[in-house]
């Protein structure tokens, strides 16, 4: 089974990966604008991973066998690949919109909020876009903060 | 009237005991099936009845059983859902405490169907005195040869054991309970792997709710198709509705899912009315996380049909202007209740419950609860309602289980149908300290557009 290659097209680039292997991980060797953003999961701790929301993307055809998409949108960091899954990342006004409400939620109890969110874009960048980190400022935010300056930073680098 | 299968003995004197049980015909089910069927023609026999999960989703039950893995070598368990804590919902609370043993008959042929030898029933924590009466009647059924080794010589092995949870709302999701009864928090587990593919210690395991289980002992008794006979469409047999708030006869109904929900609220045979001669303002007809729907919704739909007590009738026109069955958790609500209030009542219980998994439901239900108390004590302003909707709309479907879309799906409803008093709950704060929105348009019959 494990030397099994599946096909699976992210955001219409097609990449063969070993069965098994996570949509985050396929989209990993993709690299580029392509990676999920992922911040609970490290992939060398067995278990991690599915909670903090920020990874989902939509599965618009869930197999070639099977060619039904998923309704909800899935955690890509413990989806495993099907062959011939086809999945939609930035590509996706729904992964997108989702994905910022779920930052939105990660950052609104956090004490320091104001570093949080240059730390947090700039982790959310760099897991997601290498050459995309470069571009990120570092922002100093005032100290009381609009939810609309915060929706608007996060929604400009996401 | 209206026929019952559930609770038809229900009221026989001391029916809780073996004695009573066995002699008012209890335990045919459980011969009939070893005897005379196979494990395959018990699971066809509640296919062809088209019972659908009791507890919410109105999933099929056959379905679901025929979904269960079955390899070679490895058990496989049978759970009962009796962690009922949906505010609203007491049904099973019902059953189990007046006929432990229909449970209990439902779960021997319902293992034996599955081929489960081991079934546990998690039972939710406060229920403290039902667990005695549960374990009282295992132990008469033990010792009458209904459970242990060798079932009345069929050769079929099954054991029951009642196991207490610790009061919490998230256990009732089903893989949150099976991490709960391995002596794990109650964290719900993320899907796939479904439960009926690994779920109880890694083994196939089906989930099922008290009141589904016991049905099945009805379907085997008369056989599937007279079973699919009662009721509509594809909402066979028989609900238990837990009937509450500003009713004049609040209770436990067994109904047959043909009659109106007007007919429910109003005859006498059923709720009696709205206590205290008031008009009737709001309902939530399925346990508090389905959608509220204003008098005028409920008892017609948007089309202009008369609203029925049954699955497809309820969900009549989606989220927008329908509802849910649910779990059968009926609330009424006066003109004198306060729909913000409830919200922030609703609000607050998933806050509490929600386990902090996962980022949306965690952050999400807490800000809604703050919002929802700011509004409901006039400091709210009308940025806030909107507030309130894009965080609602945030929280579904992003989560990892069902408790954030039950969390959204209530504030979602009251701020669709009764915005005009969230808006005047700002606009009027200091008299909303006073006094209630009262009705407004809510009661008023619904001017069907053709």
């Amino acid at each position: 089974m494990s030397d099994q290659l599946f096909k699976v097209t992210i955001d219409n680039i097609t990449v063969e990966v070993p069965a098994g292997t996570t949509i985050l991980m396929a989209a990993r060797q993709i690299g580029g604008d392509v990676t999920p953003p992922a911040m609970c999961f490290y992939s060398k701790l067995q278990g991690s991973g599915g909670k903090c929301r920020t990874c989902l993307v939509e599965v618009s055809k869930g197999s070639e066998k099977d060619p039904r998409p998923m309704p909800k949108l899935v955690a890509s960091c413990r989806t495993t690949v099907m062959d011939g899954m086809e999945v939609k990342n930035i590509t996706s006004e729904r992964v997108l919109d989702a994905r910022a409400g779920v930052t939105e939620f990660l950052l609104l109890n956090h004490p320091s909020i104001a570093r949080f969110v240059t730390r947090l874009v700039s982790v959310i960048c760099r897991t997601s876009a290498m050459n995309m980190a470069k571009k990120v400022p570092a922002m100093n935010f005032p100290a009381a903060l609009s939810r609309k300056k915060i929706l608007d930073h996060i929604y400009s680098y996401i | 009237m209206a026929r019952k299968l559930l609770l038809e003995k229900a009221h026989v004197e001391n029916i809780r005991y073996y004695d009573v049980y066995r002699r008012e015909g209890g335990y045919r089910s459980v011969e009939k099936a070893l005897k005379s069927m196979n494990p395959d023609e018990v699971t066809e026999e509640v296919k062809k009845s088209g019972l659908r999960g009791r507890g919410g989703a109105g999933f099929p039950t056959g379905m679901k059983w025929s979904f269960l893995a079955k390899p070679e070598g490895v058990p496989r368990y049978l759970v009962v859902n009796a962690d009922e804590s949906e505010p609203g919902t007491f049904k099973d609370r019902y059953l189990m405490e007046f006929i432990p043993h229909l449970l209990i008959e439902g779960m021997i042929v319902s293992s034996f169907a599955l081929g489960a030898n081991r079934s546990y029933i998690y039972i939710r924590g406060e229920y403290w005195w039902i667990v005695d009466i549960l374990e009282q009647a295992i132990q008469e059924a033990r010792n009458n040869g209904w459970l242990g080794k060798n079932i009345q010589g069929s050769g079929f092995d099954c054991d029951i054991f009642v196991q207490r949870g610790a009061g919490a709302y998230i256990c009732g999701e089903e893989t949150a309970l099976i991490e709960s009864l391995e002596g794990k928090r109650g964290n719900p587990r993320i899907k796939p792997p479904f439960p009926a593919v690994k779920g109880l210690w890694d083994s196939p395991t089906v989930v099922n709710n008290v009141e589904t289980i016991a049905a099945v002992v009805p379907i085997i008794n008369e056989g599937g198709e007279e079973y699919a006979k009662i009721g509509v469409g594809k909402s066979t047999g028989t609900k238990l509705i837990s009937a509450c708030g500003n009713l004049k006869k609040p209770g436990v109904y067994e109904i047959d899912m043909t009659i109106s929900v007007e007919e429910f609220i109003f005859s006498d045979e059923y709720c009696g009315g709205i206590a205290n001669g008031k008009r009737l303002k709001a309902c939530i007809p399925g346990g508090s996380s389905v959608p509220i729907l204003p008098a005028n919704l409920l008892l017609k739909t948007a089309k202009g049909e008369t609203r029925m007590m049954n699955y497809e009738s309820l969900s009549d026109g989606g989220f927008a202007t329908g509802s849910m069955m649910g779990s059968g958790g009926f609330i009424v609500l006066d003109e004198d209740q306060c729909v913000v209030k409830h919200t922030y009542t609703l609000a607050r219980f998933y806050r509490h419950e929600s386990c902090g998994q996962c980022s949306p439901c965690r952050e999400g239900t807490g800000w809604m609860e703050k919002l929802l108390l700011r509004l409901e004590n006039g400091q709210g302003k009308s940025s806030d309602i909107d507030l309130l909707w894009d965080i609602q709309r945030k929280i579904e479907g992003n989560t990892i289980c069902p408790l954030g879309d039950a969390a959204a799906w209530p504030v979602a409803a009251a701020i669709r149908h009764f915005r005009d008093e969230f808006e005047w709950h700002v606009t009027n704060a200091a008299e909303a300290q006073t006094r209630n929105f009262g009705l407004a348009h809510y009661a008023e019959p619904l001017v069907v557009q053709s």
